[in-house]
């Protein structure tokens, strides 16, 4: 459910940002609003964390893994793209070779 | 900014050990989501105004099958190593699937398991802090589409500095369209992980 929420919203502001001229390219609201919204979101969700003793007890060991996840997403994607376009490269230049 | 991030952070984790604004678990659930909700509004909105849509046209299909690789490539590396971790293989590719999107994933992520919400937020965190430096680093030995790979869905800002650092446009342009694309899938992509 949330999936389809979010992926609504993420198409009805593409497009209202792409169709709506009145809507301002650069605003400083926006920005604003934006930032509050990311300092509230990340103040409930730190006190959320900290009331929760098992979850403060696991901190360290969740940030661990975390540096762990990132470096495996992080080179995963890099060989990945490297890979698909060394062969792109490949294919394009196989023509003129023969 | 990231400093302002933390602190927030760590401010809502003190109070929240502290015992202060105990009320505030009452609600909290529905705090998150409206701000989730009107963050991600906003950010598309963003991105509908730089011209997403037309960038994305005019970038072709090479460029939409590079970030689509990103999101593969981090996705079938992180369940690789899931044996490795204390995580189910589920919780390691829910983690790895907010791509770099520190505020909607980790409050995403929070709903389903708030331990796991730690690992994402360090991940998405990294993810952007990392390749702000390696993207500079590694520029001389690579080509752009890889460089910005590494940054995911926070590719914009990264490619903007490096760009800055490098003096090579083509990262801004890449960023954009790439960071977009992935964007765009990680408010379906967690949401589908943890529905698994």
């Amino acid at each position: 459910m949330l999936m389809v929420v979010f992926g609504v919203i993420m198409i009805v502001g593409i497009l209202a940002g792409a169709r709506l001229s009145w809507i301002p390219r650069e605003s400083r609201f926006r920005k604003n609003v934006q930032y509050a919204l990311l300092f509230t979101l990340l103040f409930v969700l730190g006190h959320q964390l900290g009331s929760d003793d098992a979850v403060a007890a696991s901190i360290s060991q969740m940030g661990f893994i975390g540096i762990f996840i990132a470096a495996a997403g992080m080179s995963g994607s890099f060989l990945m793209v490297l890979l698909l376009r060394t062969r792109f490269e490949k294919e394009r230049k196989g023509p003129a070779d023969d | 900014m990231i400093k302002c991030m933390l602190l927030c952070v760590s401010v809502g984790f003190a109070t929240g050990r502290l015992g202060y604004l105990q009320e505030l678990a009452s609600f909290s659930s529905t705090v998150i989501i409206v701000c989730l909700c009107l963050m991600t509004l906003i950010a598309s909105i963003e991105m509908g105004k730089k011209d997403f849509l037309k960038e994305l046209k005019q970038a072709g299909w090479k460029l939409i099958v590079y970030s689509f690789a990103t999101i593969a490539g981090t996705l079938i590396m992180v369940w690789l190593v899931s044996p490795l971790l204390p995580l189910t293989a589920k919780d390691a590719l829910v983690a790895a699937s907010g791509m770099g999107w520190y505020s909607l994933a980790t409050g995403l992520v929070f709903e389903y398991s708030p331990s796991l919400s730690v690992v994402t937020f360090v991940y998405c965190l990294l993810r952007e802090i990392t390749a702000m430096f390696l993207i500079p680093i590694l520029w001389k030995r690579f080509q752009p589409p890889e460089l910005i790979s590494i940054a995911g869905s926070a590719a914009m800002n990264p490619s903007v500095a490096a760009a800055a650092i490098t003096g090579d446009h083509r990262l801004v342009f890449y960023g954009m369209v790439s960071g977009g694309i992935v964007s765009v899938c990680v408010p379906i992509m967690v949401p589908f992980m943890i529905a698994l």
